[in-house]
């Protein structure tokens, strides 16, 4: 199982970010996309994911509300928020220029 | 800058809204935990095991709970006030721990923090007058008396003109004054000062003006300064009140000034300040009694203007050979006059509410160590529970923070009372500080509190540090919680410094006590209970010498016929004043000593009654009566000491002797001896003394003595009546019984005795306390051992020897050091001592015995429950 400090530092925060970009989600269902998504690579602990998202809610990137789930069972649904969008813009430009740059080093040598 | 205030609101959320917050972490998680199951059982996973997996999954659902807390990071602020209140349920819950710890704590800040306010005021602090560095007293001397001795005024006069170090010089001489007039009369004191006082010391009015040259000639006299406090308690701050009318000694003068509340001048406690007129031609021949101050030029230091006095004075011996033959000048500087008497009392104070803070810390240390140790069983529960070190050590904090608090709140209490009770009971006139005015010092408060608070967190802390490298299974494993924390020697080493510590202040203690006990069992020569005395300041002053006898005549026959009074008489000094007038004589059938190396004698003039009223006992002889009287043969009476060192086996009475004091060319006949009295004070061996027939040398101030049947206190009012039958406005002062002087000559040292006892008796429960815990801690840990001892057949007795011995060990050792650093500590305060030496063996066994018995009785107790432990429950509670 996959560690938070195994990652990047941050890269689970951008990882959040960008699975709930295209619709607001809960918590197991960010958990779920990223493993599918990744095919099964990356899977993210629930005791790396909460402390995350409540750390990004309390930044202010993400906002959270209860709504009802597709089982009808109450869940907390985490949306981007505008700051939060921007945020993800400007760390996903730099993760790119960074992985670009690592790319061309391990290709190069 | 925005994102900011978007945070405040959800900040604010999850700060007040907290049961809200947690319910949604619950709930957040309990869909969590649905999904999963819901996932695994449509994988085909029966729900029960679908249920353990997904939990399993999850891990420590609190730990991660609490770290999503942390996220929220006004945890911090929840936390603490969370921490405050467990803390709080927790000393609640435990209140012996809670109270010793709080006390221990409070009694060390307390009593740091009044003597240190204290000490600071009188020692530490600038004198409060303008530049004060440049200050100096100066004095007489001869090879007679101290090295401060009072000044002639003509000395003064000549000093003033000739110096060549001085801005300038003054004189001053306290009286006291009655305030007549607007109501009720008042005695207070006043000071006269010589022109250049106020501008010597440098300290401006609140109102009005300082004393100008042409007010210190005579006739122009006629005014006065008051210091602020009067003003507010007579006049009501009223500010019109310079040019008003102030009837002193039934003298009319007018106010010209203020003077600031805190304004006094050492040895003083004048209310009142009125110029002196020294007039050459009127002013006292002989006769010393004026101090002086003086403000040094720029660049001259003490050393140089002792030179220059010491030219000076050979030139004024040979001016005025009978007079000032054999006498010197001595420059003080006035920190030095000042500090000198009081530095090693209130060092030895300052020393000893030193170690009170360190045995308390030291307490306070053990207490929470143990406590500690005991609890790492909690430490441990609340680490499996999600808690990490930081937030663990963050509740020992808070803990140690309360108790520090509440140690400081009631400390500062403690040193407000004990600095109100220190100030009542300091002697009034030791210092240039006005000791009404000293406040509490705020920076000694905090540092005090700061130390202690630091002790408390840095040994409260230990557990956490701790608890950060135990195995969390292990210590919950343990039934009783009783992984030790801190090692046992760190504990015992704060007992042996604790019980050293208190030894030391016991060892003080004991000399004071003992020395305090040997002072007032001393017979001081007359009978004080029953003495009621007074003084008439102005008799004397006016009218002729058969004026002022007729007047002592009728007032003692009018003062005995009051029904109660057995005898009544008068001196011109009482005894134990610390100042009494002293004359050269010499044997009349022997030749004359060279001028100045006459031998010295105290010398009284009393009417008949006088020594039936004191009862000082007559040996042989007579005292006088009133045929004592002008035209009668000159008449002495003289004490024992004085007829033991000037006529050894000879019969004194008959023989003649030249008494320099009144009629220097006359001889006089001893008529009778008496038994010697401690004119000076308790701890002053008895000089040599005689007594002369004011009926023979009428001399003021005059003191009436008088002694009753009952209770003196009651007749004071019928004898001041008396009194002012003869004369309306015959101002009375002092009116006091002879146990007032004698309890007043001891004050000093009783103060000593009872602030130094007071904080031994408070280390010596807070040693006490220590052992004590120290020794129950360790019977808690030994529970098992004692337990299997019992099983194999060790008796209750040796059981408790055990645990007796390692008490009383810890004891030894502590009183083994605390006496090496007693016998270097009690050689700083020889000078409080009386009667004994520094080492005295029976106060240092005594104390050592004491402390030994105290820590045996603290031991005992551990020690009873270990030899009651049940073998059975022992062994099985592991």
């Amino acid at each position: 199982m996959t560690k938070p400090t195994d990652l990047v530092q941050g890269t689970l925060d951008l990882l959040i970010l960008k699975t709930i970009a295209l619709e607001p989600m809960h918590g197991w269902g960010i958990a779920q996309r990223i493993r599918q998504v990744s095919r099964d690579v990356l899977q993210v602990n629930q005791g790396a994911l909460y402390p995350a998202l409540h750390r990004l809610e309390q930044s202010g990137w993400i906002k959270a509300r209860w709504g009802e789930s597709d089982s009808n069972r109450r869940a907390k649904f985490y949306t981007l928020t505008l700051g939060g969008r921007r945020y993800l813009e400007r760390e996903r430009a730099n993760w790119q220029r960074l992985s670009g740059a690592i790319g061309l080093v391990l290709e190069t040598m | 800058m925005i994102r900011w205030l978007f945070k405040l609101p959800l900040r604010f959320r999850s700060l007040f809204r907290r049961s809200r917050v947690e319910q949604e972490l619950t709930d957040e998680f309990g869909f969590h935990l649905a999904k999963q199951i819901e996932t695994y059982v449509s994988r085909g996973m029966l729900p029960e095991r679908a249920r353990r997996t997904a939990l399993r999954e999850l891990g420590g659902l609190e730990q991660h709970k609490e770290e999503c807390r942390d996220m929220r990071r006004v945890n911090f602020i929840e936390d603490l006030w969370e921490d405050l209140c467990f803390a709080g349920r927790l000393l609640r819950r435990s209140p012996s721990f809670t109270s010793v710890a709080v006390l221990a704590l409070a009694l060390g800040i307390g009593a740091n923090t009044a003597i240190f306010s204290v000490v600071n005021a009188v020692l530490l602090q600038r004198m409060p007058y303008e530049n004060p560095d440049r200050l100096v007293m100066v004095w007489e001397h001869s090879p007679r008396t101290s090295k401060t001795n009072a000044v002639n005024p003509i000395n003064f006069l000549e000093w003033q003109a000739r110096n060549h170090s001085f801005e300038r010089i003054a004189a001053l001489v306290e009286r006291s004054a009655s305030l007549t007039g607007e109501g009720e009369p008042e005695q207070v004191s006043r000071l006269i000062v010589s022109d250049g006082f106020f501008q010597i010391l440098g300290v401006k009015p609140v109102l009005g003006r300082w004393f100008t040259r042409q007010e210190d000639t005579p006739g122009n006299d006629n005014v006065t300064i008051i210091g602020e406090g009067l003003w507010r308690s007579k006049y009501a701050e009223d500010p019109n009140i310079l040019g008003r009318q102030l009837l002193i000694n039934n003298h009319n003068t007018t106010i010209v000034g203020v003077m600031p509340a805190d304004f006094r001048f050492p040895f003083t406690k004048a209310e009142l300040w009125q110029p002196m007129a020294i007039d050459r031609a009127t002013a006292m021949k002989t006769g010393r009694y004026l101090l002086t101050v003086a403000r040094l030029r720029e660049g001259v230091t003490v050393a140089s203007a002792q030179a220059d006095m010491d030219v000076l004075m050979p030139q004024l011996q040979r001016e005025r050979p009978d007079f000032d033959s054999k006498w010197g000048i001595t420059v003080v500087s006035m920190r030095e006059q000042v500090i000198g008497d009081v530095r090693t009392p209130l060092l030895v104070m300052l020393g000893a509410v030193g170690l009170v803070l360190l045995i308390a810390c030291a307490n306070v240390a053990n207490l929470m160590l143990m406590r500690a140790a005991g609890r790492s069983r909690e430490m441990a529960v609340r680490a499996a529970l999600g808690a990490g070190v930081s937030r663990i050590a963050r509740q020992l904090l808070a803990e140690s923070a309360l108790t520090a608090v509440l140690g400081g709140a009631i400390g500062l209490l403690i040193g407000i009372w004990s600095k109100n009770a220190l100030i009542a009971a300091l002697p009034d006139t030791i210092t240039y500080a006005n000791l009404k005015t000293i406040r509490i010092d705020t920076t000694v408060f905090l540092f005090t509190t700061a130390i202690s608070l630091a002790t408390g967190v840095l040994f409260g802390l230990a557990p956490a540090f701790k608890a950060a490298h135990t195995n969390v299974q292990d210590a919950l494993k343990n039934a009783e919680g009783r992984v030790a924390v801190g090692s046992s020697f760190g504990r015992n080493a704060l007992v042996v410094v604790e019980v050293a510590l208190t030894m030391m202040l016991l060892v003080c203690a004991g000399l004071l006590i003992r020395s305090f006990v040997r002072l007032t069992s001393v017979n001081p020569g007359f009978d004080a209970p029953r003495v009621l005395s007074m003084q008439l300041s102005e008799l004397g002053r006016v009218g002729t010498d058969q004026e002022f006898l007729d007047f002592n005549t009728r007032m003692l026959e009018r003062v005995r016929s009051v029904p109660g009074v057995e005898a009544a008489g008068t001196s011109h000094f009482l005894p134990l004043g610390r100042i009494i007038p002293g004359t050269g004589f010499w044997r009349a059938d022997q030749s004359r000593p060279n001028p100045g190396e006459e031998p010295v004698t105290e010398v009284l003039c009393v009417m008949p009654g006088y020594f039936a009223a004191m009862n000082i006992p007559l040996q042989s002889g007579r005292v006088f009566t009133n045929r004592d009287r002008k035209g009668a043969p000159l008449a002495v009476v003289i004490n024992r000491t004085l007829a033991r060192e000037f006529f050894q086996k000879e019969e004194p009475i008959g023989k003649r002797l030249y008494i320099q004091w009144g009629h220097p060319n006359d001889t006089y006949e001893i008529v009778g001896i008496v038994g010697d009295v401690r004119q000076k004070s308790m701890d002053k061996d008895p000089k040599p003394g005689v007594f002369l027939s004011t009926l023979q040398e009428p001399t003021s101030p005059v003191y009436l003595v008088v002694r009753s049947r009952g209770n003196p206190t009651k007749l004071a009012q019928t004898i001041q009546a008396e009194i002012h039958a003869l004369d309306r406005n015959m101002p009375i002062s002092d009116v006091k019984t002879m146990e007032d002087y004698m309890s007043e000559s001891v004050a000093a040292p009783r103060f000593n005795t009872i602030l130094l006892g007071s904080f031994a008796v408070l280390a010596l429960v807070l040693a006490a306390v220590g052992i004590f815990g120290v020794v129950s801690y360790s019977v808690a840990q030994r529970t098992r051992e004692m337990g299997i001892r019992r099983a194999l057949g060790a008796d209750t007795e040796s059981v408790m020897r055990l645990v007796l011995v390692q008490g009383m060990r810890l004891t030894l050792a502590g009183v083994a050091i605390g006496l090496v650093g007693a016998c270097g500590l009690t050689r700083l305060m020889e000078t409080l001592l009386f009667g004994i030496t520094p080492t005295d063996p029976a106060t240092l066994v005594g104390t050592a015995a004491l402390l030994m018995f105290v820590a045996f009785v603290a031991s005992y107790l551990p020690a009873r429950r270990a030899a009651n432990v049940d073998p059975m429950v022992a062994l099985r509670c592991e």
